[in-house]
C-alpha cells in the first residue's frame, strides 16, 4: 500500500475514532455507574448537530455552535432523564432500551418536523478550512482539529476521572454502587452530574461531526449502532476501553471499508465476535467486584 | 442508664420472595457493643442491610438516635452517623487505598485520613496501590477505617474476621476493643463466638428470622442449650 495513503487512512481512522469516542465515553460510564442502557444518547448527538445548524444559520460562528449547543443538548437530555427515562431505572435494559427506542423514534420526527428531510450543512470555520501537509500528504485541516480536540478530551477525562474527588466517585460508583451508598454518597446525584457531561459531550461529537458528514434525519441511529459495539468491546464504564474500543472500531471501519469494500461491516462485528468470545466483559472494563454472600 | 441509640422494633423482611427477618426487636444503647449471633441463614446479615435500607423492611421501623429511619435512602442512614462494614469489605479496587478513604470522609472524624495511616502501616505503605492489590486482613483494616473516617455514631459489622489468619484476627479484635474503649457504639455479627463474646456487652441471638434470645454475654456463656440449639457451640 501506498505509504501516503496508508497515512491518510490513518488520519481517517484516528478522527472517526474520536468522534466514536466522544458517544461511548457518555453510554458507557451511564451504563456502569447506573446499569442504564440509554439508545436515546445518540439522538442528543442529532439534536446537537441541528442546534448547531441553527446557530449558524441564525449568524453565528461555528465557535458559537461549538460553545453552545452540546451545553443546550445537555440540558435537553438531562431534563428528559428526570421527565421520562428515570422511570424505567429499576425496570431492567428491556425497558430500558424500548423506552429509549421510542425517544429516537420521537427525536427524530421532531426534527423532522421542524428541519424537513433534506440534509442540513454546517460549515467550517474560515481557518480551517482547506488543507495541510501532515508528513507530504495533503489533509483536511478540519479533520486534524477534531483528532487534537479529541485526544485533549482524552486528557481531561483522564484527569477528571483519575484525579479527582468526583472521579473518585464516579469510579466508586461503578465499581459498587451499594457500597458507595453506605458510606454516604449520593450515587443518583453523581450519576445526574455523569449523565449531564456524558450528554454535553455526545452534543460536542454532534456539532464536531456535522460539518464532516452533514446533518440528517436517522445520523443518530446510523452512529449508536457503532458506538453499542465500542462499548462492547472496549468494556463497560471505563475510560480506558471507551477509548481503546474506539480505536479499534474507527481502524476497523476505515481499513475494513478499503480493504474488503464488500464486507466493510464485516469487519467490525468480526472485532466485536472475536472480544466477545476472548474477553466477554470487554478489554479494558472497570474493575467492579463480585458481590458474595 | 444511657441513651438508647438504635432501636430495632418488629422489622418483617423479604428478599424477593422469601420472609427472612420474620420480626425481630433488639436496641443498642449510645457506647455498648451489642453481638448478633446465629447460624448461616439466620438473618444477621439481612438484619444489617434492614438497618441501612439496603434491603428495607416492609414493616417494622428502626430508629437512630430517635430519628425514624423510615423513608430514607441508604445514603442518609449513612449521613446519619450509621458506617456499615460489610462482610465482603467491599473495598473499590478501581480506587487507590487513599481513595477509598477520601471518598467516605464525613464531618469532623477523630480519625482523620492521616491518623488511619499513622495507626495502620500497612495501609500506609500501600496507600497509593489499587483497593485490590490488598490482602484479605489489610482489606478489613482498611473497611473499618473508612467507616471511622466518615465520623459515625454507630458501626455496623459483619463478620469481621470471617477467613483472616489468627494473628489478623488478634489484630482486629484488639482495634475493636480499642473503639469500644472510646465509646465507639457497635453491631457485631460474627461467627467467632469467643470474639463476639470477648468484645460485646449484650448478645441478640438470632435463629429463622427470630429473635431467640437476648441478654448479658456472659450469662449466654451458661445457657448451653441457647447455644446448642441456635448457634451450634
Amino acid at each position: 500500500m501506498d505509504p501516503n495513503f496508508l497515512l491518510e487512512q490513518v488520519l481517517n481512522s484516528l478522527q472517526f475514532s474520536m468522534l466514536l469516542f466522544l458517544l461511548a465515553i457518555g453510554l458507557s460510564v451511564v451504563f456502569g455507574l447506573m446499569d442504564y442502557l440509554n439508545l436515546a444518547h445518540g439522538t442528543v448527538y442529532m439534536l446537537a448537530a441541528y442546534l448547531a445548524f441553527s446557530v449558524t444559520q441564525a449568524g453565528g460562528s461555528f465557535w458559537m455552535a461549538l460553545l453552545l449547543a452540546p451545553i443546550a443538548a445537555s440540558a435537553i437530555g438531562l431534563l428528559l432523564y428526570y421527565a421520562l427515562l428515570k422511570r424505567v431505572e429499576q425496570q431492567g435494559h428491556l425497558a430500558q432500551v424500548l423506552l429509549t427506542v421510542g425517544v429516537i423514534y420521537m427525536g427524530t420526527d421532531l426534527l423532522r418536523i421542524v428541519y424537513g428531510d433534506l440534509p442540513k450543512g454546517v460549515s467550517v470555520p474560515a481557518f480551517l478550512e482547506g488543507a495541510t501537509n501532515v508528513l507530504g500528504v495533503a489533509y483536511p485541516k478540519y479533520r486534524l482539529f477534531i483528532i487534537a480536540l479529541g485526544l485533549a478530551l482524552m486528557g481531561v477525562l483522564y484527569v477528571l476521572l483519575e484525579r479527582t474527588r468526583l472521579g473518585a466517585l464516579v469510579r466508586a460508583g461503578v465499581d459498587d454502587r451499594d457500597t458507595a451508598e453506605t458510606l454516604g454518597i449520593d450515587i443518583a446525584k453523581v450519576f445526574a452530574l455523569v449523565f449531564a457531561i456524558g450528554a454535553y459531550l455526545a452534543g460536542l461529537g454532534g456539532v464536531v461531526a456535522a460539518p464532516v458528514f452533514g446533518v440528517y434525519p436517522g445520523m443518530d441511529v446510523s452512529v449508536i449502532i457503532l458506538v453499542l459495539i465500542v462499548v462492547v468491546v472496549g468494556g463497560l464504564g471505563s475510560l480506558g476501553g471507551a477509548i481503546l474500543g474506539s480505536l479499534l472500531i474507527g481502524f476497523a471501519d476505515t481499513f475494513g471499508k478499503i480493504l474488503l469494500p464488500q464486507f466493510a461491516m464485516m469487519m467490525i462485528y468480526l472485532v466485536m465476535a472475536l472480544a466477545l468470545i476472548f474477553r466477554p466483559s470487554g478489554l479494558l472494563p472497570a474493575r467492579r467486584f463480585s458481590q458474595a454472600g | 442508664m444511657s441513651d438508647v441509640l438504635l432501636k430495632v422494633e418488629d422489622i418483617q423482611t423479604y428478599l424477593g420472595d422469601s420472609h427472612i427477618i420474620q420480626g425481630v426487636s433488639f436496641e443498642a444503647r449510645a457506647g455498648e457493643v451489642v453481638a448478633l449471633l446465629g447460624r448461616n441463614g439466620a438473618g444477621k446479615t439481612t438484619t444489617l442491610r434492614s438497618i441501612m435500607r439496603m434491603a428495607p423492611p416492609r414493616s417494622g421501623a428502626v430508629t437512630f438516635d430517635g430519628r425514624d429511619l423510615r423513608g430514607l435512602r441508604t445514603y442518609e442512614v449513612a449521613r446519619a452517623g450509621v458506617a456499615f462494614v460489610q462482610e465482603t469489605r467491599a473495598i473499590f479496587p478501581s480506587l487507590s487505598v487513599e481513595e477509598n478513604l477520601r471518598i467516605a470522609v464525613r464531618g469532623k472524624s477523630d480519625w482523620s485520613v492521616e491518623r488511619v495511616f499513622d495507626d495502620f502501616p500497612h495501609l500506609a505503605a500501600r496507600r497509593r496501590n489499587g483497593g485490590a492489590q490488598l490482602s484479605g486482613g489489610e482489606q478489613q483494616m482498611l473497611a473499618i477505617a473508612r467507616a471511622l473516617v466518615a465520623s459515625p455514631r454507630m458501626i455496623l459489622l459483619d463478620e469481621p474476621s470471617e477467613g483472616l489468619a489468627p494473628i489478623i484476627v488478634e489484630q482486629i479484635a484488639a482495634l475493636l476493643l480499642k473503639l469500644k474503649a472510646a465509646g465507639m457504639t457497635m453491631l457485631l455479627v460474627e461467627q467467632n463466638f469467643a470474639l463476639a463474646t470477648e468484645i460485646a456487652d449484650r448478645a441478640v441471638v438470632l435463629g429463622k428470622g427470630r429473635v431467640r434470645w437476648t441478654g448479658a454475654c456472659e450469662d449466654l456463656k451458661g445457657a448451653d442449650d441457647v447455644r446448642r440449639t441456635w448457634l451450634g457451640v
